[in-house]
């Protein structure tokens, strides 16, 4: 199967943002320009707490900095991010209220949880997209992505690896990358779990062989040794990581990202979309971001309106293909 | 608890069962046996899970078979004790006035909606009406100065776009 | 430690602990809930040491909290206090609520001054044998506090088992983790994500509540001294019924650390765990149920434990051992604190600051929580209709404003009507909440116990841990009908 390539040229963040930054730094004070005009919501569709409601509560914070009214994130969890995604595109469309999409937008309409797709938004910016990565216990046997990959060849169906519940966003990145490596996607079995600290958990028990999470989410074992991180699933190696191997070096051609970005809904008026695609990009270069995602351990990774777009339009496109090989699609 | 026990929760000492219960659960294992059969299990094929229908299958049959020896327990025992009418009447205009409540709060939002309850609950156990609507105002005076401003948790406006 | 005593610590400590209490102790806002609005607001605090102990400060009180309405009103503010619904709750109807609960509250300060001293002491190893647990154990164990639940509610265990597994199969709508399947969803999104068990428990406990109190007549129900007006009782009087019962608390404590330590299991698990095994071991287990002070002390003095025990997965591995502590863990972050393997060596003040702020949060609770079961007991002065007016309407705001959605709303006011039918047809609601929480992890574990262990039964029935939570299951099945037959109930 082939796989869209354009989908994760490096884009040249730092040249774009200057760009619009540059461009027009006031414009929030602009007179024929009245949005917004009272309290803005912004949708988290995760439970509080999590990396996207942190994630959310700081974009409020600084937009409201930004932007002069307030705006205040309302939680809508429930049916995989389904319930506060579908709120978000049914909102008016008059930019009031804005929806921090994230990964399950791109693959919860291939397997029937919802009808939604990236086109019933208008993309704002996305903000982070953290790679998957291949996690084993420091005292396993492999030592490297081949030696990992041809233990689950020599065995199928014996391995076994953890990281989301069935069809989350692991274990479809697990599924992208045995399906690249012509290993048929059963060879590894996936055990499903609430999320990625549960499946830490029973790593470092010993009850499983791998598992499959963005690397921020298992740093602390690998800092301290338990674990070995095999590849990451990314063109380039991750800044923040530089000591852990892509699957490309290892000859697999493969990627998969976790992805957060701000959204509103279809027909939100131009004009209003730019005043929020600039305002959310002089926050993204912000010290003040750079410094927030760092302690949170998020990757960095912008993208504005019509690129977003691409990248969404591609990420729709590459899942629908692993939801199909690997038998959730509806 | 039973309402009118004050003694001890725990005094029933006849072993009856009852028939509504008993039958109640068995409706409704028999609608969990006819629904999960439209429950599709996806993903790919095997990997010794035994899927996602055995549980509720396997609950619905403890339910059904519950429900059988509560009813087979009930024979003879006299019918179970039936509440008065006025009990039933105040019964039906309480869960109609819940779900009329319910029914509404989309609409009329959480202030209006809930100060129409609240008032006529209270006026309905024996409060005159301005105590009652006095009352009310302050305790949703309460809840938006607690949620709404503090917590900065929204509550329903409603169609009319009230602030709550 | 001395940093930490003083007034610009101490004081928005104290405010966010009164906070705690005010969530805990509505029905519907629970301990999660209490925390993630705490956190946003430290983040302003000047200096990190006062965020960082409101954090802490918050986490440890709402549970308590929760005990007040369950007691009182027998509507349980947080699932973890769903078993002071029971001995609690006798209490109180005889009068004595403000005793049981000052003996809860001695119980959750020394349930919670032993989770921390565990905490402090053997934490490493005490995490290390938390990772032995793998799906065969958790099923068990919720097995476990399952039957617990059914088998010690007031009723016939019959009805208790019915109840439990009308719990678990409501626990399966929605989105099947194992599987990916949708199930009675009936292409309803709000469907998709499972009855939430806050919604049904205010529907099942609040809702029913005032639906009975308004259709027997208010005077009629439970509103003799509600306040507990007979009620004579000091801190001294409740420390003496605490003395006496010392190997409870002590037994009790240690089961709710070692359970909430466990990062599959938490709180509401410990607390029922607790009370069903002091009721297997007591000699007056009969009695429990009818206003047995031990069935107060046991699963308040766990419950408290249990959150402390959260923090042995979290600072060790980085892993949050329930809901709370993984919201407190992402706040840790921002004040870069890492919990985690490393953190005891390259950082031992950061943890002994955690410890300090634990401790102190332990002895502070004395004053809040003692000002909020005195403010508690003044409300419910107030004209019982006032009360019940009240209840609804927290009720609602608590069921919309866990997850913005009127869909929990009708839900609880579904669950209301459910309730009130179950309760006069005297099927017990405890296991009916439980098997809504435990479901799910009775279900999962099962399920992916078998994905690993490739079909086969057997790690389930032969892995240590395993024949343990066995033998202790059969124990609470074995017992109870005995004890009922030599042991003819009188009151």
């Amino acid at each position: 199967m082939t796989r869209p390539s354009v989908f994760f040229r490096a884009t040249s963040l730092v040249g774009g943002l200057l760009a619009l930054s540059g461009c027009a730094p006031q414009s929030a004070s602009d007179s024929a320009n009245l949005y917004p005009t009272k309290t803005v919501t912004l949708i988290c569709p995760w439970s509080p707490g999590g990396g996207t409601d942190r994630l959310t509560r700081f974009m409020a914070d600084q937009l409201q900095k930004e932007l002069g009214q307030p705006f205040v994130v309302v939680n809508r969890t429930g049916g995989s991010g389904a319930v506060g995604h579908s709120a978000g595109a049914l909102a008016p469309a008059d930019g009031h209220t804005l929806t921090m999409a994230t990964f399950e937008l791109s693959t919860m309409h291939w397997m029937g949880i919802s009808e939604l797709t990236w086109e019933n938004y208008a993309p704002i910016l996305q903000m982070n997209a953290d790679a998957a990565a291949i996690m084993v216990r420091s005292n396993s046997p492999w030592q490297t992505l081949d030696e990992f990959l041809d233990a689950v060849r020599a065995n199928p169906g014996k391995l076994t690896m953890s990281g989301t519940a069935a069809g989350g966003a692991w274990d479809l990145a697990r599924a992208g990358l045995l399906l690249a490596a012509d290993i048929p996607v059963d060879a590894l079995r996936w055990i499903p779990s609430k999320g990625s600290a549960p499946s830490v958990v029973d790593l470092l028990g010993g009850h499983i062989d791998a598992i499959c999470c963005s690397v921020p989410e298992a740093v602390t074992q690998i800092e301290a040794g338990e674990f070995r991180a095999l590849a990451a699933m990314s063109p380039q190696r991750l800044k923040d990581y530089p000591d852990i191997p892509t699957v490309h070096e290892a000859g697999v051609e493969w990627n998969a990202v976790g992805w957060r970005g701000l959204v509103a809904p279809k027909d939100t008026p131009p004009q209003v979309l730019t005043t929020l695609q600039q305002a959310t990009s002089r926050i993204v270069a912000s010290p003040e971001y750079a410094e927030f995602m760092r302690k949170n351990g998020f990757a960095i990774e912008v993208r504005v309106g019509a690129e977003f777009s691409e990248f969404l339009s591609a990420q729709d496109t590459q899942w629908r293909d692993v939801i199909s090989a690997a038998g959730y699609a509806r | 608890m039973p309402d009118n026990d004050e003694q001890s929760p725990s005094a029933d000492t006849k072993p009856s069962g009852d028939v509504w219960l008993g039958g109640g659960m068995i409706v409704l294992a028999l609608a969990v046996f006819a629904f999960s059969r439209s429950i599709k299990s996806l993903g790919l094929g095997e990997n010794f899970d035994p899927g996602s229908k055995a549980f509720p299958l396997g609950l619905a049959l403890i339910l059904a078979i519950g429900g059988a020896i509560e009813i087979w327990h009930s024979r003879g025992a006299a019918p179970s004790s039936q509440p008065g009418d006025g009990r039933i009447k105040t019964t039906l205009i309480l869960l109609g006035g819940l779900g009329a409540y319910v029914f509404v709060l989309p609409w009329l939002g959480f202030a209006l909606s809930t100060l129409a309850l609240g008032t006529s609950m209270m006026v309905w156990l024996g409060n005159t009406w301005l105590r009652s609507v006095i009352a009310t105002t302050v305790l949703i005076a309460v809840v938006y100065g607690l949620f709404v401003v503090a917590f900065k948790v929204p509550l329903p406006g409603g169609v009319l776009n009230l602030p709550f | 430690m001395s940093e930490l005593l003083q007034f610009h610590v101490l004081i928005p400590w104290i405010l966010g602990m009164l906070f705690g209490i005010f969530v805990g102790a509505t029905p519907g806002l629970t301990a999660t809930m209490a925390v993630a609005l705490i956190v946003p607001v430290s983040f302003y605090m000047p200096d990190p040491n006062t965020g960082l102990a409101m954090i802490i400060g918050v986490s440890f009180t709402a549970i308590f909290a929760g005990d007040i309405p369950a007691t009182y009103l027998r509507i349980p503010g947080t699932p973890a206090s769903a078993a002071a619904t029971l001995d609690g709750h006798q209490l109180a109807r005889q009068g004595r609520g403000p005793f049981a609960l000052k003996v809860d509250l001695l119980c959750s300060c020394v349930g919670g001054l032993i989770g921390v001293g565990l905490l402090m002491t053997i934490a490493p190893q005490l995490a290390r044998f938390a990772l032995r647990f793998s799906n065969f154990e958790y099923f068990w164990l919720a097995i476990l506090g399952l039957s617990m639940s059914a088998v010690v509610s007031t009723g016939n265990t019959r009805r208790g088992f019915m109840a439990a597994a009308l719990g678990m199969l409501l626990a399966t709508i929605g989105l099947d983790i194992i599987s990916g399947a949708q199930r009675f969803t009936f292409g309803n999104a709000e469907l998709m994500s499972g009855l939430g068990f806050i919604p049904v428990m205010i529907g099942l406990f609040g809702v029913s509540e005032v639906i009975r109190s308004v259709v027997a007549g208010l005077d009629n129900t439970m509103g003799k001294t509600p306040a507990g007006s007979a009620d004579e009782s000091n801190l001294r009087t409740a420390g003496g019924a605490l003395w006496s019962h010392k190997g409870t608390v002590a037994k009790s404590s240690l089961t709710g650390t070692v359970i909430g330590a466990l990062p599959g299991a938490g709180a509401d698990i410990a607390a029922w765990a607790a009370y069903g095994l002091e009721q297997r071991t007591s000699k007056r287990g009969a009695q429990f149920g009818t206003g047995e002070v031990a069935g107060v002390i046991a699963p308040t003095s766990a419950n408290n434990a249990a959150v402390a025990g959260a923090w042995i997965p979290a600072l060790v591995f980085g892993i949050p051992g329930d809901a709370v502590t993984a919201i407190v863990l992402g706040a840790l972050m921002m004040y870069e604190i890492r919990p985690g393997p490393l953190i005891f060596e390259q950082n031992p003040e950061q943890v002994s600051q955690i410890f300090n702020i634990a401790l102190i949060t332990q002895l502070l609770l004395l004053p809040c929580g003692y000002l909020g079961l005195r403010l508690f007991g003044w409300i419910l002065k107030l004209p019982r209709s006032l009360v019940m007016t009240g209840v609804l309407v927290f009720s609602t705001v608590g069921a919309f404003s866990l997850r913005n959605s009127l869909f929990d709303v009708t839900v609880m006011a579904v669950f209301g009507v459910v309730g009130y039918f179950l309760e006069a047809k005297r099927m017990p609601l405890a296991p009916l909440i439980l098997g809504l929480i435990l479901g799910p992890m009775v279900e999962e574990n099962f399920r992916t116990g078998l994905i690993k262990s490739e079909g086969s039964f057997l790690p389930f029935l032969t892995r240590p841990i395993c024949l343990v939570l066995l033998a202790l299951l059969m124990l609470a099945f074995v017992v109870p009908p005995l004890l009922r037959r030599f042991k003819p109930r009188q009151t």
